[in-house]
């Protein structure tokens, strides 16, 4: 260990200046940690924030089935746009992929995935729709690698999006152009929206 | 003695520094990849599997889902074309030519993205309701209390933000700081 002066042989002046210098380069480590604490802290706010999109929608749905938003999405979902009705499913593939349906309302529909973290990893519209439902699969990676393996060629006409994931959340969103229209967007997304995860005993629900 | 007082200190630096960092980029709701076009912000990357630490940081803080790039695009404004704060006391004219899209709407929020006024009033604005005037652009009016034409109800709060969504639009892959956007212009102010 550096000795700065030989205690009680300087002047105060030489003490002082001796202690500023002895303190820089704990400062400097001290910006450098500060940078590290920056970079760490914003790379884990998404798994420890305690109120994010994934706890306040675990409050209101159930895993693996659609539930329709009551009229107040603003509580669940704060940049949720008040023109919209919204349906979510919290999905879980471990047991097997997930089926989603949406109607096509009057106006406009889109079916929009995300991760357990919030991520959006891919939407489909309305445009994309041939008949009066939109439907959908979510497979994880390996589920995806079966299906391509498979026998079941059929699969090749439906839409299938892979999920980084295991669990995540399906938003059915539908656009009530004007107040008067909301219940009745609502209604249609509470009677037809779906989601149903696929096992051998439980083929995809037909309309 | 001085190496425990010294490593304090530099804990100590380092926890406010770093900490005081996070707050204030996250606390601003924007990062790396945001665009400004005049008084617009858009982080198209937020929708996206692509998104930055700090745009998954800001919707895990505020706890939203940031709309899919494939389903439509949110611009946020809290200052008016000329630079200034938004005050919901004043009135303000959005107007200009709106980017190609299937749907848009326009909402007042506060500055934690939750609406501003009751749901029995006007929260937003779809493009199907706009009353538009033969060739003139679209103008919409924002103001505390009602006007005539295209009224946005502010709620008279002091801090508000402008939420202008667009979906289905072709601008969510293409937009730069070129595109036209629609400007805000305080009219009045009490």
């Amino acid at each position: 260990m550096i000795r700065w002066r030989n205690p009680g042989g300087s002047t105060y002046g030489e003490t002082r200046i001796g202690r500023i210098l002895s303190a820089v380069p704990w400062i400097v480590a001290g910006l450098l940690l500060g940078l590290a604490v920056h970079i760490v802290s914003v790379f884990a706010l998404p798994r420890l924030a305690p109120d994010d999109a994934r706890a306040r929608l675990a409050e209101v749905t159930a895993l693996n089935r659609a539930t329709t938003l009551a009229g107040g999405t603003e509580a669940a979902l704060p940049l949720a746009d008040p023109a919209f009705e919204t349906a979510v499913c919290r999905y879980d593939l471990t047991g097997g992929a997930l089926h989603v349906r949406a109607p096509v309302t009057p106006h406009y529909t889109a079916i929009s995935l995300y991760t357990s973290t919030g991520i959006a990893f891919g939407a489909i519209n309305d445009r994309a729709a041939t008949r009066r439902t939109m439907d959908l699969f979510v497979v994880t990676a390996a589920q995806r690698r079966e299906l391509a393996t498979g026998e079941d060629e059929t699969a090749a006409d439906n839409l299938i999006m892979v999920s980084p994931t295991t669990e995540g959340f399906v938003l059915i969103r539908a656009l009530a152009v004007q107040p008067s229209l909301a219940p009745l967007v609502r209604e249609q997304l509470t009677s037809q929206a779906l989601c149903e995860i696929l096992t051998p005993e439980h083929p995809p629900t037909t309309e | 003695m001085r190496a425990l007082s010294g490593i304090l200190l530099a804990l100590g630096i380092g926890a406010v520094t770093g900490l005081g960092l996070t707050a204030a980029s996250v606390g601003r709701g924007t990062g790396a990849g945001t665009l400004r076009i005049g008084p617009w912000l858009a982080s198209p990357k937020a929708g996206t599997i692509d998104a930055d630490p700090y745009a998954r940081a800001v919707s895990a803080r505020l706890g939203t889902l940031p709309i899919a790039l494939a389903d439509g695009l949110a611009l946020l404004a809290d200052s008016d074309s000329q630079g200034a704060a938004i005050d919901g006391r004043c009135t303000y004219l959005v107007s200009g030519a709106m980017p190609p899209a299937r749907y848009w709407t326009l909402a007042a929020t506060g500055p934690d993205f939750r609406p501003l006024v009751h749901e029995s009033v006007r929260q937003v604005f779809t493009s199907y309701e706009i009353v538009r005037h033969g060739d003139r652009p679209l103008d919409i009016l924002l103001a505390p209390e009602a006007r005539a034409g295209n009224w946005l109800p502010s709620g008279g709060a002091p801090t508000l933000r402008l939420v202008l969504r667009l979906y289905d639009t072709p601008i969510a892959t293409t937009i730069s700081s070129g595109t036209v956007l629609p400007t805000i212009t305080r009219v009045s102010c009490p």
